[in-house]
């Protein structure tokens, strides 16, 4: 066993240039090494994607990984690359056709094959699959099975079946947050009644303080931003739930403070995104206000501040954003902005993206002429009406979803609004059984102030300034860019 | 918006629709004879994906702000404000220099491989292998990557930096600083296009068109010099302003080929082999014109026509000698303009 684990020590420094595994790294590569697929729940910023990386590595043989944004699986792909994997692939609808036939046809050439799930409904794919001798099949992000299956991701539903189909590969399922619930779901879906090993770490970032700020309007959430911007040592996030207010505020912060200040969202060009993305890890921003397009590949070591200024959806998104803070152990500080009107918003967003029931019955009527005409709510009622389910099993389906919706909408509410402590709220919800010692460090209780000194999160430092623009004339540019 | 002015004039009525489909690169023959009349076909394909609501939304706005007004059967004339807003326009903001490059090169493709070549050059130069590559498709990494391994044994560093300084000599010292600022590579992080209209007195928009242009400007120059990176750029530069089809056409008829050979060898109809003879016309500097017009033709058409060639009508042709087709009348409307370019008005 001894020898076993020195030798995984080696193969961990030899690829990845480390010494010592994080927690829960090592028990889960244990299980897959010895072909036991495996459910882990770890939070965010703990080394999931290492574990198949090294697994990939040691056992030689292809891993194929599922995962459901391209902007993801993208920063994946490039950290791999980075890290001198040259076998790499990401296989999504954003490639032009004949590269994506070349992939397909080339499968076996690579060691790293990330899928977008809706890949999975081409039958030459699949059946390329079903040749190779898998190392390992990854699920990342595997609460969209339960949380965004139903809603955004119905390719995702179908991955059981596919595990059934490549005769049940080693698999691993990833994911940051989970409730029992939607671990509950996680297991039936891709792993129906066959044993699995599951993992579980606690989702508490201890040194991360939790703070919920609540103001009476959009002004007073704009000037208490400020406040807290001004105040709070940077590098920082802050988090909208609209392309055009991450805008707006980025440029509000550019003019109230002298703060590096730049938006980032999807409606950014790539070229753009990458710009951003680099000047922030090598430190030439001060914030980044995103939608949650950013941040899910971003490995930034020292956030010391995650603001949400809009509501998140619900406590998991939530977990997962803040996560980004204080990966390098360091304090660090979540704020959520509170205006009662957000949870209007959020509501808002429910009925927008869930059909009603007469949507549901005209959709179904009339459903020749209508597929593939009414967005991402058709795409959905779609994918349910080819299962062979009926009007009333869809009506029913989507009634039990909105329900759920609207249930961790209060789930987030309560959590604003609790009185106790909000890391043993949190601890509770994911049914985790340990409680928190409370203190002034912890979080901050309602009506309490933050402790910013306690926390030794005060900008004390001379800001950044004009970082980005110290690039000079072309010459210099020019010579430095070619080492002249 | 007021960048739209531009393309007016204070004397020549002109027809924004004629204006917009050279812009977005609609290349029927007459989207291309007015647009050489207009003296705006260098402007081919510069902007591919103008859309045609905002275009006509922007127009409607300038002849309601007083800058264009209406002469009847859609065309529009530059007003005095107009002018004036146009001279102030241009002062303040950057206007694209060479257009022409656009038409023959495949611009999306080359930024990034600029951008992508940049990068692997200057990571190579302080022999990195470890990096971000910069957002880019796989048909330009693939392009890349084969291009670098052909010819990575040659000093690129030195060279690409070379040849970027001799471009940038003689391009505005401020424009080029913000040029190479675009630009990532070895411990240097380009700036968004936002970040740099933040910096400078220019907006996003000049930004971009800055960008645009100077990196076409720079692949003409690469293809027209005789360094190592020639052989990126000719692949994707168009050695005629013709489309495929015409030029093929072309081909034919300038190996001397009569017109129903043509037809038959490109199994086109007649007309649209004509079509493409005119795309030639208008396009290729030595097309033969005397080949399509005999002396008859020529002596008719002097007799009736001469000014403003814009106001020539094929009708007035037809009233009195039918046999010479609407082709000819085009022809020598093409023709005459280039003679007379000095009478384009501006």
């Amino acid at each position: 066993m001894k020898n076993s684990d020195e030798r995984l020590k080696a193969a961990l420094k030899k690829y990845f240039g480390f010494s010592e595994f994080r927690s829960g790294q090592k028990e889960i590569i244990d299980n897959l090494l010895a072909h036991k697929s495996t459910l882990a729940i770890l939070p965010t910023g703990t080394g999931k994607s290492l574990c198949y990386q090294l697994v990939g590595k040691i056992s030689r043989k292809p891993v194929v990984i599922i995962s459901p944004l391209i902007s993801l699986m993208q920063d994946q792909v490039e950290q791999l690359r980075f890290a001198g994997e040259k076998k790499v692939v990401a296989l999504t609808s954003a490639l032009p056709f004949t590269h994506k036939q070349y992939v397909v046809n080339h499968l076996a050439q690579f060691d790293f094959i990330y899928l977008a799930p809706e890949m999975l409904n081409k039958e030459e794919l699949v059946a390329a699959l079903l040749k190779l001798d898998l190392a390992l099949l990854v699920v990342d992000e595997a609460h969209c099975i339960s949380k965004w299956g139903p809603d955004f991701r119905p390719d995702y539903l179908a991955l059981g079946a596919l595990r059934k189909y490549l005769h049940f590969p080693v698999t691993l399922a990833l994911t940051a947050t989970a409730t029992k619930k939607v671990a509950d779901d996680i297991r039936k879906s891709l792993f129906e009644t066959e044993k699995i090993s599951v993992i579980r770490h606690s989702v508490d970032r201890p040194n991360i303080f939790l703070a919920v700020e609540k103001v009476t309007s959009q002004n007073a959430k704009n000037l208490k931003l400020i406040q807290l911007v001004k105040r709070l040592k940077t590098p920082g996030l802050i988090y909208f739930s609209s392309k055009k207010k991450a805008d707006e505020i980025a440029d509000l912060l550019r003019q109230k403070t002298r703060l590096n200040v730049s938006s980032y969202h999807a409606g950014l060009s790539g070229i753009d995104r990458y710009a951003i993305q680099q000047q922030f890890m090598r430190g030439k921003l001060d914030i980044v206000c995103a939608t949650s397009a950013f941040g899910m590949g971003v490995n930034k070591k020292d956030i010391r501040y995650v603001i949400h200024y809009h509501l998140p959806a619900d406590l998991e998104s939530y977990l997962q954003e803040i996560g980004r803070a204080g990966r390098d152990g360091g304090q660090s500080i979540a704020v959520l902005l509170y205006q009662k009107s957000d949870a209007d918003l959020q509501r808002s967003l429910i009925e927008k993206t869930l059909p009603e029931n007469e949507m549901i019955q005209y959709y179904m009527d009339n459903a020749q002429r209508l597929t593939g005409r009414v967005g991402e709510q058709g795409e959905l009622l779609d994918y349910y009406r080819k299962q062979g389910l009926s009007s009333e099993k869809i009506k029913q389906l989507f009634s039990e979803r909105r329900r759920d919706r609207k249930s961790n909408l209060s789930e987030i509410l309560a959590y604003i609004n609790t009185v106790g402590c909000r890391r043993d709220y949190i601890k509770k919800y994911f049914g985790e059984k340990s409680k928190s010692q409370h203190n002034a460090l912890c979080c901050q209780l309602i009506g309490d102030q933050i402790p910013f000194e306690q926390l030794a999160l005060t900008n004390s430092e001379v800001l950044t300034g004009s970082k980005v623009s110290q690039n000079g004339g072309y010459n210099r540019i020019i010579k430095k860019l070619f080492n002249l | 918006m007021d960048e739209l002015l531009y393309f007016f004039s204070k004397t020549q009525p002109r027809r924004p629709t004629v204006v917009r489909q050279v812009l977005s690169n609609k290349r029927t023959v007459s989207n291309l004879f007015w647009g050489m009349r207009y003296g705006i076909i260098d402007w081919l394909a510069v902007c591919p994906r103008f859309e045609r609501a905002k275009f006509d939304g922007e127009i409607k706005e300038l002849i309601r702000r007083g800058r264009l007004i209406e002469t009847g059967d859609r065309e529009v004339l530059l007003t005095e404000t107009g002018v004036k807003q146009c001279t102030a326009f241009e002062s303040q903001h950057y206007r694209i220099k060479k257009p022409a490059i656009f038409g023959a090169l495949k611009t999306q493709l080359w930024q990034e491989l600029l951008r992508l070549l940049v990068q692997v050059i200057s990571e190579a130069s302080y022999h990195n292998r470890r990096y971000f590559v910069v957002a880019s498709s796989f048909q330009a990494q693939t392009i890349i990557k084969r291009w670098y391994k052909e010819n990575r044994q040659y000093d690129l560093g030195r060279v690409l930096g070379e040849q970027l300084l001799l471009f940038l000599e003689n391009v505005d010292r401020q424009h080029a600083d913000i040029f190479m600022q675009l630009f990532s590579g070895h411990d240097v992080i380009a700036k968004t296009i936002e970040q740099v209209a933040a910096d400078t007195n220019y907006s996003a928009c000049d930004v971009q068109f800055l960008w645009e242009d100077l990196s076409a400007s720079l692949a003409a120059f690469l293809y027209n010099g005789s360094s190592i990176f020639k052989s990126l750029v000719a692949p994707l530069m168009a050695s005629s302003r013709l489309s495929k089809s015409a030029a093929a056409t072309y081909g034919l008829y300038e190996s001397g080929l009569p017109l129903s050979t043509i037809k038959t060898k490109r199994r086109l109809k007649e007309s649209t082999v004509i079509e493409h003879l005119l795309e030639a016309a208008i396009f290729v500097p030595t097309f033969d014109f005397k080949r399509l017009l005999s002396v008859k033709d020529y002596y008719v058409l002097r007799q009736l026509f001469q000014g403003n060639i814009d106001n020539w009508s094929y009708k007035k042709l037809e009233s009195v000698e039918p046999t010479v087709s609407f082709a000819k009348f085009r022809l020598y409307q093409i023709e005459q303009t280039r003679l007379n370019a000095d009478n384009i008005s501006d």
